[in-house]
């Protein structure tokens, strides 16, 4: 008789994880488009003054790299999404595997497109200084914030990357919550949308919680602090939507 | 060893019930073809034994193990249907070579000598193929993977009949070679009865039979003659099926379990013995009690 294969659940999650890297490779091609997409668009500055006093007229411009960030994590929540979709989910069951395992190498892949977008994310934004720099000259550069000394940018780079982790995860769990109950694919773009009316109005008890919500990660002064709260957040995502999908059938 | 065995199993899907109460248990290499009619439960079936699929109630076990979130039991199985979903950014090459990663048991100068037999070019993409050129490659896969219990279900939709046969062909030959369990659905007995060893026969979510083919082929006779003598004949007989031909002649098949004896009556009365097509059977067990698709337009 032909005998047995014994599979090894460890095992069988790395495979699947490289399977997904060569997979999905395309997913970080979008995402240096994004990323090229920020750096241009932030060339507009977000603010621009201007003050003429007889002779002179002064003209300030400020520029941001945030939005660099913002666009990156949009695209680390379409990855957390995209995983849990149909598509992305019915191949592994092609091959070798159980609802565990596919979970796994899933929220492997996303943590490793979140690393390389948040690592990626903070380097445009040096990149976009630089490019700045060499545009408008040094000599016309008045800010003291302009040049990051490494330490900084060690440490704004680990803060996006634990950033769009949690965004990731988020999306992955949304996505698993879409899937159990198709629903919610109305239910939250329209939640989201309402509660940024609620921010605008600031009314009511939803947005103090919100407000608290978001303060419990962008007010915490300890990067330490910040990185065990946003990993303790993320694992509890993906927990439980390995508990929700579980038991779905394909 | 008994690579399947269910008891009691049944599945239902909101409202309709897919499988219902089945009972049975598949030994290890032999090929076996599940057939049966559109909606008889054969898919429902195949996916329950590959874990892809919860069971309702009762009782399933693919090596001794529940299938559903089970890795050892989707290590040894491939499912092949027609809806295997492959990353787009995949050709056909890169899609083999993953096979060969997760499949221990994978052949890979197998899997490209068929492609290229095939005339399907290693860079394509799935996508792109035609619905028979997809299909193709689907069995190139199951084929190829060698797994301890191979599932094709309704493998050849789309395929032409040259590559049918070919298929039909290289499975056999790869059995014998490599001997495992294989289950080949299909609800076109006659194009797969010849590389059958057993037959499983669902009708509406139940065992209708399960059967060496070479028994099915002899378990009904049908005979012709007048109408009669062949009612008197075969009265306390099982009858699969009858039709009136002409006026007072007709055709009648039965369970075929005549003594000696009966088989001279038979003669004598000259009453023709024929043979009956397995096929023929299949769509006799099946049909139903309604009177056929002429009952619908006879009806006013």
């Amino acid at each position: 008789m032909m005998s047995l294969t014994g599979a090894n659940l460890l095992v069988t999650v790395k495979k699947q994880y490289f399977f997904k890297l060569k997979a999905y490779v395309f997913l970080f091609f979008n995402m240096i488009a994004v990323q090229i997409l920020g750096i241009l668009l932030s060339f507009n500055g977000v603010m621009s003054s201007g003050t003429g006093n007889g002779g002179f007229f002064v003209s300030v411009k400020t520029f941001a790299g945030n939005l660099i960030i913002i666009l990156t994590m949009i695209w680390a929540f379409f990855v957390g999404r995209s995983l849990t979709t149909d598509e992305y989910r019915k191949t592994d069951f092609v091959f070798v595997t159980n609802r565990l395992s596919s979970n796994l190498s899933a929220a492997g892949f996303a943590l490793t497109a979140a690393i390389v977008g948040g690592v990626t994310a903070s380097l445009s934004g040096v990149l976009f200084r630089i490019i700045v720099y060499f545009t408008y000259g040094s000599q016309n550069i008045a800010d003291q914030h302009f040049f990051v000394k490494p330490q900084e940018l060690l440490m704004s780079m680990i803060a996006t990357t634990f950033y769009i982790i949690l965004i990731s995860a988020i999306g992955y769990f949304f996505g698993t919550l879409a899937r159990k109950h198709p629903g919610f694919n109305v239910l939250l773009p329209a939640a989201f949308v309402g509660l940024l009316f609620l921010r605008v109005g600031n009314v009511g008890n939803i947005s103090v919680v919100l407000e608290e919500t978001v303060n419990f990660f962008i007010k915490e002064g300890s990067l330490m602090l910040f990185m065990i709260k946003i990993t303790g957040v993320v694992f509890a995502l993906f927990y439980s939507s390995i508990l929700m999908s579980n038991r779905l059938e394909v | 060893m008994k690579v399947i065995e269910c008891n009691r199993l049944s599945k239902s899907y909101e409202r309709i019930r897919a499988i219902n109460d089945l009972s049975l248990s598949i030994e290890e290499n032999k090929i076996t073809g599940l057939i049966g009619r559109n909606g008889a439960g054969k898919t429902t079936l195949l996916k329950i034994i590959a874990g892809l699929l919860h069971k309702t109630s009762g009782e399933i076990r693919v090596f001794s193990e529940e299938p559903f979130n089970s890795l050892k039991v989707s290590a040894n199985i491939i499912f092949i249907d027609d809806n295997l979903a492959f990353p787009k950014s995949f050709c056909l090459e890169d899609i083999l070579e993953a096979a060969g990663t997760f499949y221990e048991n994978w052949d890979m100068s197998l899997a490209r000598g068929l492609l290229e037999y095939f005339a399907l070019h290693p860079k394509q993409f799935h996508k792109n193929l035609s619905k028979g050129m997809q299909s193709t490659f689907n069995v190139i896969l199951g084929i190829s993977s060698r797994c301890p219990l191979t599932i094709f279900d309704e493998p050849t939709v789309g395929m032409d009949g040259a590559v049918r046969k070919d298929f039909y062909r290289a499975l056999l030959k790869d059995y014998v070679q490599n001997p495992r369990t294989i289950i080949l659905s299909s609800h076109l007995l006659n194009e797969i009865e010849n590389i059958l060893e057993d037959i499983l026969l669902l009708n509406k979510g139940e065992k209708c039979l399960h059967m060496p083919i070479t028994d099915l082929k002899e378990l009904a006779v049908g005979l012709r003659g007048k109408k009669e003598i062949v009612d008197e004949l075969t009265k306390d007989m099982e009858t699969y099926h009858q039709e009136t031909l002409g006026k007072d002649s007709c055709f009648k098949v039965v369970k075929n379990n005549f003594s000696q004896i009966e088989l001279q009556h038979v003669k004598k009365a000259g009453i023709e013995m024929l043979p009956v097509a397995a096929e023929d059977i299949y769509i006799y067990l099946t049909s139903g009690d309604k009177g056929g698709i002429d009952d619908v337009f006879n009806r006013s």
